[in-house]
């Protein structure tokens, strides 16, 4: 997922970023205990690509062996757990972290494993690689065909349905659960439409939302009978096609993407989000660049017990080239290459007044109106209340979605005073993602 | 949402036909904004049109917000204390999330507390991304301490916080006043006389006067206790006359304070009746008469008549009278009260009469009593053996511990409470001992190895880990919790360092 850096030997992560690679709290603390322990032997890091590896006492006679590539990364360990990575990867990851582990030439079976994944990868490459024949190009036609058509049956049955709650009313909606909903969410994975089917489930909760539940699911029917306009019109600029595309349910691929023109700047990582969802758990990544003043999000998946990319890390900066997803307010990206190590970043830039926050956020919404997350740089200061707000120097204010919690950790930083705080805008408010505060950035 | 909103007067127009559906309230609006109108159809809203209308408005309103204006409030002020080191803070934030090493919440919850007690002891401060943690998760029992290592910035915040957190707050609470009194609760009134009684005794005294006839029999007797600050021969005269109340619990209320009461006739009267049933004959002997009956008089200075199930009464009533009678009457026999316990008693009411005397001791926390009885052997099934060990002097404490674990570890387990929070090092000498010896193994090993855990001294931690290596692969497990416990504490000690 991440592309391999250049570097011949890489920096060490932070302890923060091992952390985030372990799958439970409990690993990490075994991986801590384990860490400092005297079990060690034949540590190093080094190799192309980048590894890392060690051997550590367990309860058996020989040690385990583990062998990790920094660059996916992956783990290989000769443990029986079933945690993904275990406690030995951890482990041996927080050593290197902590300075403990030199540079050297990687033993047998470091070499052996990084021979064999190399092998696995080659042959990958080249099943992708070889020249479609034929034959193959015009049945991949007839299948792009043959989904634009189901697709578009699924618009017009979407359009019809919602049309429908409109002529009956909406009024009974919360008598009835969330089954209709989940109908015409199933019709649409069907019909390969996975980003209407994912809106319209979004929809399921907001009847039972509390006071004012009809207006919230006024707005957002209305804004999907208007995805469904945008979707079944021709003459759309290829721009705004693109978002439309996207969010239908059919993004734009990594290598369209990796094919726009990147954006180099010092990215600086504003907030880091992690969501778990049936069967996938997503991490967002907030992103701006400190001299474009661009908007970015990083948007990765894995699936449950498998490790989400650590590459990048809150409260830090890096030199990078992003691609972003062809639309009309671009956001989504993809990290294209990278320029240096990444940095810690105490002081990020460039903050904006409330006033001018809110005119960028119309002008996203000018260019994607269904666009639910933006994140800003803002500085202000918290006041309680219902909901609470960030005031800037200028006296405006801006309230914070109080679906959010109250932010009273964060208050408690902030002691009154301005503070720079990461949020991310959202129709309901802001919801915040990181405090600065001397010298110091706190996960809000 | 504050700035002029050009949509006010469409929406509800629109929501209303949504409500109930189109087919019973078709929508026509007649407010559509000037700058909304190219993109709102014209004319009666079919289903899809008032969607189309919706979306313009819902749009519209995201993308036209305008800035609040609301007042910022005050800063908090700044702190006089200093913050606990990085490392500390570091420790304090892992032990608030759960996520120190393999630790059961409630362990992590006893080392939350060895934390505060080390910050609070040397005036230093946790961090402020912590006390919002601090205030939810401290117990009752940590509670001064959140206080203590919250600073400047946690008043603030409670303050802030509008009643959220109120308990945090040292602020004074209102001057309690005559209103405590006239309507407070029980607990404040009592407080209330206490300090009245504090600062003029006669006041406080002539305050309860007033109240007495109205009270409540419970309510009374905790005013009476209260009366314990500012004691005085003054207080005699109407605590004497509450002996003479026919409801038991003002008459125990009182003679606890007269027992308390240098000089007070009660005193005498109960060193009296005590060396009339006790008394030196020859020079190693005592001679004991309990009394033969319960009179009116012994009846009124709080001697309860009938005896528990398996106890004669007269046993029973020379037991209190012992127990009431102030130790140092026992001067007239002996000057030293190993000389008064060497004595041996008559017709076997010695254990009586330690009896009696083990409670005085612990009802009078004297200490050379105390230690002249455990001396002596005297030993209890139930909890008076604690209990007199616990009034103790701190160096006689420790060593008396030290000595049970060795001889029984059973019987030093069970002394194991009165000792100081960190136990002393002969103790932990002890203990070390009594987990390395496992042929001592005793029924009470659980809880030895429980209170271990927060009892012994975190310099213990190498010795400790010496241990391990030094015992049989079964007894390292059990030890190993206790290891990992010990060894975090001697981290948390060391990052005050």
């Amino acid at each position: 997922m991440v592309p391999p850096m250049s570097e011949a030997t890489m920096p060490p992560w932070t302890a923060e970023q091992v952390q985030a690679l372990a799958p439970d709290a409990s690993s990490f603390a075994s991986a801590r205990k384990l860490a400092a322990s005297g079990g060690w032997s034949t540590t190093g890091t080094g190799g192309e690509p980048a590894g890392l590896w060690g051997l550590c006492k367990g309860s058996g006679s020989s040690p385990y062996q583990i062998c990790v590539d920094l660059t996916e990364p992956a783990y290989k360990c000769s443990c029986p757990s079933r945690k993904f990575p275990c406690k030995h990867a951890l482990a041996l990851l927080l050593r290197w972290s902590g300075g403990q582990v030199a540079a050297t030439e990687p033993p047998d079976f470091m070499t052996q494993w990084t021979t064999a994944r190399g092998a696995r990868a080659d042959k990958k490459a080249e099943r992708a690689a070889a020249p479609r024949t034929e034959a193959q190009e015009r049945a991949a036609q007839r299948r792009a065909d043959k989904r634009a058509e189901s697709v578009a049956g699924g618009i017009t049955e979407l359009r019809v349905w919602l049309a429908d709650q409109i002529r009956h009313g909406i009024a009974g909606l919360d008598q009835s659960g969330y089954k209709p909903f989940e109908q015409v969410a199933a019709r649409l994975v069907d019909a390969q439409a996975p980003g209407l089917a994912a809106a319209v489930r979004r929809l399921a909760p907001l009847p039972s939302s509390g006071a004012d539940w009809q207006q919230r699911l006024l707005s957002e029917l209305s804004l999907l009978h208007l995805l469904t306009g945008a979707a079944s019109s021709d003459d759309l600029p290829e721009e705004l096609a693109a978002t439309v595309r996207a969010r239908v349910g059919a993004p734009a691929t990594s290598e369209q993407v990796l094919a726009t023109p990147p954006v180099r700047d010092t990215w600086q990582v504003l907030g880091v989000r992690d969501e778990a969802e049936e069967k996938l758990t997503s991490r967002r990544v907030w992103l701006r660049g400190r001299d474009t003043g661009r908007a970015a999000l990083i948007l990765s998946f894995a699936a449950p017990g498998q490790a989400l990319p650590v590459d990048l890390v809150l409260g830090t900066e890096v030199d990078a080239e992003l691609c972003f997803h062809p639309g009309a307010t671009p956001l989504r990206a993809l990290v294209a290459a990278r320029h240096g190590a990444p940095r810690q970043c105490p002081r990020p830039g460039p903050v904006l007044p409330a006033a001018q926050a809110l005119r960028e956020v119309a002008a996203a919404l000018a260019g994607d109106p269904w666009l639910t997350g933006w994140p800003l740089l803002l500085r202000g200061t918290l006041v309680p209340g219902t909901p609470w707000h960030l005031v800037d120097a200028d006296g405006d204010a801006l309230a914070l979605d109080p679906a959010a919690g109250d932010p009273w950790r964060t208050a408690a930083i902030a002691g009154g005073q301005p503070v720079t705080l990461a949020a991310e805008w959202t129709p309901a408010g802001l919801r915040p993602l990181a405090v600065y505060a001397d010298e110091e950035v706190v996960r809000a | 949402m504050t700035s002029p909103d050009t949509t006010t007067a469409l929406w509800p127009q629109l929501l209303s036909s949504a409500l109930v559906g189109t087919d019973r309230r078709p929508c026509a609006p007649d407010a559509v904004p000037q700058v909304l109108a190219e993109a709102v159809p014209a004319g009666p809203l079919d289903p899809d049109g008032l969607l189309t209308a919706a979306a313009v408005v819902t749009v519209a309103r995201r993308a036209g917000q305008r800035p609040a204006q609301v007042e910022a409030p005050a800063p908090a002020p700044a702190e006089t204390a200093r913050y606990a080191p990085a490392a500390a803070q570091q420790r304090l934030g892992r032990l608030l999330s759960g996520s120190e090493a393999e630790l059961d919440r409630q362990v992590q919850h006893e080392l939350l507390g060895e934390w505060l007690r080390l910050a609070a002891g040397r005036d230093l401060l946790a961090a402020p991304q912590h006390l919002v943690a601090l205030l939810e998760q401290a117990d009752s029992s940590q509670r001064q301490l959140v206080r203590a290592v919250g600073g400047a910035r946690l008043q603030w915040l409670c303050a802030e916080g509008l009643g959220r957190w109120s308990w945090a707050m040292t602020a004074p609470e209102a001057a309690p006043g005559a209103e405590d009194w006239e309507t407070g609760r029980i607990e404040a009134r009592a407080a209330h006389l206490a300090r009245l009684r504090g600062t003029d005794p006669a006041a406080g005294r002539d305050l309860l006067a007033e109240a007495w006839p109205q009270e409540k029999a419970a309510d009374l007797a905790a005013l009476i206790e209260a009366c314990a600050t500012g004691l005085g021969l003054d207080d005699e005269p109407w605590l004497e006359k509450a002996l003479d109340d026919r409801r038991t619990q003002i008459r125990e209320a009182a003679a606890r304070l007269l027992g308390q009461l240098p000089g007070s006739a009660y005193r005498q009267r109960m060193a009296d009746r005590a060396l009339a049933c006790v008394e030196a004959v020859k020079a190693r002997r005592l001679e004991v008469t309990p009394p033969a009956e319960c009179d009116a008089g012994m009846r009124r200075d709080g001697i309860v008549a009938k005896p528990p199930t398996g106890t004669g009464e007269r046993a029973h009533w020379l037991a209190q009278i012992i127990a009431a009678a102030p130790l140092d009457c026992w001067a007239a026999i002996d000057a030293d009260p190993a000389a008064v316990l060497n004595r041996k008693a008559s017709d076997d009411w010695g254990p009586v009469v330690r009896k009696g005397l083990a409670r005085a001791a612990v009802a009078q926390r004297d200490g050379g009593w105390a230690k002249a009885l455990l001396y002596a052997g005297f030993t209890d099934a139930g909890e008076l053996h604690a209990q007199l060990v616990a009034v103790l002097p701190p160096d006689e404490l420790a060593e008396t511990v030290a000595r049970h674990l060795r001889r029984n570890v059973d019987s030093g387990v069970r002394l194991l409470p009165a000792l100081p929070d960190i136990w002393p090092a002969v103790v932990c000498e002890a203990v070390l001992e009594a987990l390395r010896d496992r042929e001592r193994s005793s029924g009470l090993r659980y809880q030895l190895l429980r209170r271990a855990e927060t009892g012994l001294d975190p310099a213990y931690a190498p010795r400790l880990a010496a241990l391990l290596d030094d015992v049989p692969q079964l007894h390292v497990q059990v030890l190993a919790r206790l290891h990992t416990i010990i060894a975090i504490r001697h981290d948390i000690h060391r990052e005050f360092a």
